[in-house]
């Protein structure tokens, strides 16, 4: 395969989000090669890749990673917090290559 | 990866805004630059009467500070405190539901506004003492409020 993108490339899902305290899913279009997400809020926001085990994004802060997932889980203690996330899509083969 | 380093561009922990100004939809292809409506922030839902209380709560702890600006045409008693408990009474954690049974012993601020001097009585300033913060508005005037607006907005710095 010719690769003409950096390996790490990737389609941009995008989303604006809001967090209160139920525990809600997203779904992103495609699986994600990586997640970038900042809370622009005023809450912690909590986060979870499996349903089961969260962690805190505080006020002000992102967090990224390069993790391969469907979507995953969000919520707040108390109040609602909004952010801003992107899922990069894995990139296929484009049709004629490789 | 994390970022620890902080800032913020909303931070509007507790608004009470009379009359409320209406939601404006954002103009498309632009940022939506305030995020949520609001309305959404917004607790003001009548005007406090004489003698009348008004509370509000929020998680304090990403903030290092709080400061804002208060203005009606009645007098107000504004009071802000503070609660360290991190469980309720009953040893359940802390949410939208029993914040407002906390203990408040910590009193950071206690502001006595006279609409006749707003510049010395119009703003405020405190750091954090706790966990949880309330703010507290009384009308301390002889008629209901007929024009308010008390921002408290935190900083993370």
């Amino acid at each position: 395969m010719i690769l003409t993108l950096p390996a790490d490339a990737g389609e941009p899902m995008s989303a604006v989000l809001v967090a209160d305290a139920e525990v809600r899913h997203h779904k992103f279009p495609a699986s994600t090669r990586q997640i970038a997400l900042r809370n622009t809020g005023t809450n912690t926001l909590w986060i979870s890749l499996d349903e089961r085990n969260f962690f805190d994004v505080a006020v002000g802060t992102s967090w990224d990673d390069r993790v391969c997932v469907s979507g995953f889980w969000y919520c707040t203690q108390i109040g609602a917090t909004e952010f801003a996330v992107i899922g990069l899509a894995l990139m296929g083969s484009p049709e004629g290559e490789g | 990866m994390f970022s620890h380093y902080p800032k913020i561009v909303s931070n509007v922990v507790l608004a009470w805004v009379q009359p409320p100004p209406p939601d404006v939809a954002p103009k498309e292809g632009r940022p939506n630059f305030i995020g949520r409506p609001f309305s959404a922030l917004n607790r003001f839902k009548a005007p406090i009467g004489p003698g009348a209380v008004v509370v509000g709560y929020h998680d304090a702890q990403p903030f290092t500070r709080f400061y804002g600006t208060v203005f009606a045409d009645r007098a107000l008693e504004v009071t802000i405190a503070f609660s360290n408990d991190d469980v309720d009474s009953d040893g359940g954690v802390v949410d939208d539901n029993n914040i407002s049974t906390l203990h408040y012993d910590g009193e950071a601020l206690k502001q006595f506004y006279d609409p006749q001097k707003q510049g010395p009585t119009g703003k405020f300033f405190c750091t954090i003492y706790g966990r949880f913060i309330r703010v507290e508005i009384k009308n301390t005037g002889e008629a209901p409020t007929k024009e308010l607006r008390v921002y408290v907005r935190g900083s993370v710095f």
